[in-house]
């Protein structure tokens, strides 16, 4: 039976928070720090551009940022739509015995793009402009999720906190994403049919060839 | 200036708990912490109750307690050489996290209020 694509939270978490990081041109940087992450930590610790990309909800908590520093900020979630509500089944035939059964359905993902820092404005727009890219769009094509155009500009307002104001600024993009599920099914390979009047009772054995 | 550290460290006052010291990074999916365990004896005492919190889907318990140590407390921390979460305390088999801390350090001790992270 062919692989279910269901991305999980987790897979969202990653897409989006790697194509952030290559938006920003932490590629190199992304990599040197996989790479010193995985040996042996012998030489300091590199430029972590995870830092600077962050997923919003750490379960445990995580140390929080500066404000002179760049952080963004995302968050996947699931949103209600009118196209959500359609899935679309197909049999495939397998074998005499079973069918698979192929479910397919969209799901419309939000990602919160949250940004902090003296250039939260600015990377606003990049990493907008970016998204609308279709080198950027491919990327996302082939883990099924496909932008929606329905643009809105970010917001930008300051925070107060502990006596400074933070700059702050916030969009969304929403993206339909195309699940594709398998199941497998039983056929249907013999049937009895009883005929039944008040004065009689017929029984025929239906088999399949 | 007056150590109080040997009041908090008297037998009479003094329990044995836990400090969970978290340092870790961010990385793909977020932050990636490991802990390291400190042995403590100082006095521990009650916050507040332990209060049951009934929620449809189950009983859910909250409550606080307080910690004194002379071995410095952490609340979460992002030092480019130390970066980690808020210490967690193990105290009678409970986990308790820092959501305050005292510093009486020149004094010779530090004081933590910690809420009890076990939900259950």
């Amino acid at each position: 039976m062919p692989e279910n694509f269901l991305l999980t939270d987790n897979d969202l978490n990653k897409i989006f928070q790697n194509l952030v990081i290559s938006i920003l041109g932490f590629d190199e940087q992304a990599a040197t720090w996989k790479a010193w992450k995985n040996g042996d930590r012998q030489e300091a610790q590199p430029f972590n551009p995870y830092y600077f990309v962050r997923l919003s909800w750490p379960e445990v908590g995580a140390p929080a940022w500066k404000i002179s520093e760049d952080v963004c900020f995302l968050k996947c979630t699931e949103s209600d739509d009118e196209i959500n509500k359609q899935r679309d089944k197909t049999r495939l035939n397998v074998d005499d015995i079973t069918s698979s059964e192929k479910v397919d359905y969209t799901r419309v993902i939000t990602v919160n793009f949250l940004l902090y820092g003296p250039n939260s404005y600015k990377n606003s727009q990049l990493i907008k402009n970016e998204l609308f890219k279709l080198s950027n769009r491919y990327i996302l094509t082939q883990n099924q999720l496909f932008m929606v155009p329905d643009d809105k500009a970010p917001v930008r307002i300051k925070e107060l906190f502990q006596g400074q104001w933070w700059h702050r600024t916030e969009f969304n993009i929403t993206y339909n994403n195309h699940v594709t599920i398998y199941d497998e099914v039983n056929n249907i390979t013999s049937a009895k049919i009883v005929v039944k009047s008040e004065t009689s009772e017929t029984t025929v054995n239906v088999v399949q060839n | 200036m007056i150590d109080v550290a040997d009041i908090i460290n008297d037998p009479d006052y003094a329990k044995d708990y836990t400090i969970l010291r978290s340092n870790g990074f961010f990385d793909e999916g977020g932050f990636t912490e490991t802990i390291t365990e400190i042995p403590d004896y100082s006095a521990v005492l009650p916050t507040n109750t332990k209060d049951l919190e009934q929620v449809p889907e189950a009983d859910r318990i909250s409550g606080s307690m307080t910690f004194y140590s002379s071995i410095p407390l952490f609340v979460t921390r992002n030092n480019d050489t130390d970066r980690g979460n808020s210490d967690k305390l193990r105290f009678k088999n409970e986990l308790y996290k820092i959501v305050k801390l005292l510093d009486y350090s020149d004094f010779g001790l530090y004081k933590a209020i910690a809420t009890r992270i076990s939900g259950n």
